[in-house]
């Protein structure tokens, strides 16, 4: 019970910072990926089925929000892919783990998100500026990276200090 | 139990009063990160960007000095007729200051705003920021919220004009980034480099004269029966987290 409730706070937080925060921020911190690496974070580190929820439930709010319409295909691409791979191939909980899960779900996310935006452009002709989604992808994707980095430092330091200040030896 | 806490939250979302106080949470949050995009842009400015920007404005504000002199005597002139004809004018315009709760990504150029259809607020009306400059038209409206389409944005189309003229002589629609741009000006426009853009009230819902920028340069193509301008606005989007929604009060519209 404490441990859920903790967790809708940390969602309710992190919509917050990404809706209303981020987007306030320039190019390119304004495509920091929030509730993706805060999601990837819980996903590692506290269960699968808790990082998927918050990954699709954020993915969700932020598109019912209209704050960024591909966040729910993303974000659901990431909850899947995370959870086959957390139990398969990245197990472990290091830093080396938490990255390369980063990279495999944050280029399948990115690919997907241009392959919609190429399929919009065919059949709809929307416009599709490919040097601008291109470049959007890749700062996503090393934005998401050094979050996840100083989220694993951080939720490591923070354990050793509560640990520290807690258990008496 | 977290899904069930999720769902949860998604359903207090719908209640008004709930809505209302997760809205102000929200606008706290954007103030936070808009004073924090600010300092991050500053920082990340370059020496040559920064005096290159500051000739422009040195520019701008004296050709500014002396348009301000010249609309200081219309003002005045205008201000006479208007006394000496005991005339009242009833603009017919409500002003509703709402606070922005939510951005939306650069490309989607929206953001969300925390009054909606009970505080009079209706789809088209305009959204004005520092006194008069357009910043978009309202998109769509729910009960306590709306959402603002920016002028910028790329689905945006507004009728506009020259200041000075009453002639609408082009549509000012946004393209990639915050530049504007102004197209079907009839070619014996006289539109030049520098020419103040403002809306032309062709549209009843936008009231005329709301600034949209500054005109940077004219393109025109031998065979193109229609020149196009390309405008820049005198404010930056992200830097605003309270707007002012001027909403028509003609029940026919």
């Amino acid at each position: 019970m404490t441990r859920a409730l903790l967790l809708s706070i940390g969602l309710f937080i992190s919509l917050l910072v990404a809706a209303s925060a981020v987007t306030s921020l320039p190019f390119p911190f304004v495509y920091t990926p929030i509730i993706t690496i805060t999601g990837l974070l819980v996903l590692n580190r506290v269960g699968i089925a808790e990082g998927a929820v918050w990954l699709i439930a954020g993915g969700f709010f932020l598109t019912a929000a209209g704050s960024n319409p591909h966040a729910l295909l993303e974000n659901a691409i990431v909850a899947g892919l995370g959870a086959l791979l957390t139990t398969r191939v990245f197990a472990t909980r290091s830093a080396y783990a938490l990255l390369g899960l980063g990279v495999a779900t944050g280029v399948s996310a990115g690919a997907a998100v241009l392959i919609v935006g190429g399929m919009r452009n065919l059949t709809l002709g929307l416009p599709l500026i490919a040097e601008d989604a291109a470049a959007r992808a890749a700062w996503t994707l090393i934005l998401l990276l050094a979050g996840l980095y100083a989220g694993f430092a951080s939720v490591v330091m923070l354990r050793q200090r509560l640990q520290k200040f807690f258990v008496v030896r | 139990m977290f899904a069930a806490l999720v769902l949860t939250y998604a359903l207090l979302r719908t209640i008004d009063p709930v809505r209302g106080v997760i809205g102000y949470v929200e606008h706290g949050v954007l103030v936070v990160g808009t004073h924090l995009g600010n300092a991050t842009g500053r920082l990340l400015t370059s020496e040559d960007s920064l005096t290159a920007q500051l000739a422009v404005c040195e520019d701008r504000l004296r050709s500014a000095a002396v348009d301000v002199a010249v609309c200081a005597e219309d003002a005045r002139n205008a201000h006479e007729r208007a006394a000496l004809m005991g005339y009242v004018e009833e603009s017919g315009t409500t002003a509703i200051a709402a606070r922005i709760t939510l951005r939306a990504l650069p490309e989607v150029a929206t953001v969300a705003i925390d009054k909606g259809a009970d505080d009079g607020v209706a789809a088209g009306d305009a959204v004005v920021v520092d006194g008069g400059h357009l910043y978009g038209v309202v998109h769509r409206v729910d009960a306590g919220s709306a959402v603002v389409r920016l002028a910028h944005s790329k689905a945006s189309r507004i009728p506009s004009a020259i200041l000075g003229t009453a002639r609408t002589i082009g549509l000012v629609a946004g393209q990639e980034g915050t530049l504007l741009n102004m197209a079907y000006i009839p070619e014996d426009t006289d539109i030049a480099v520098g020419s103040v853009v403002v809306t032309s009230g062709l549209d009843s819902r936008l009231p005329p004269n709301l600034v949209l920028g500054v005109v940077t340069s004219v393109l025109h193509e031998d065979a193109a029966p229609f020149l196009e301008a390309l405008i820049e606005p005198l404010y930056d989007a992200r830097e605003w987290a309270n707007v002012l929604v001027l909403s028509v009060n003609d029940p026919s519209l």
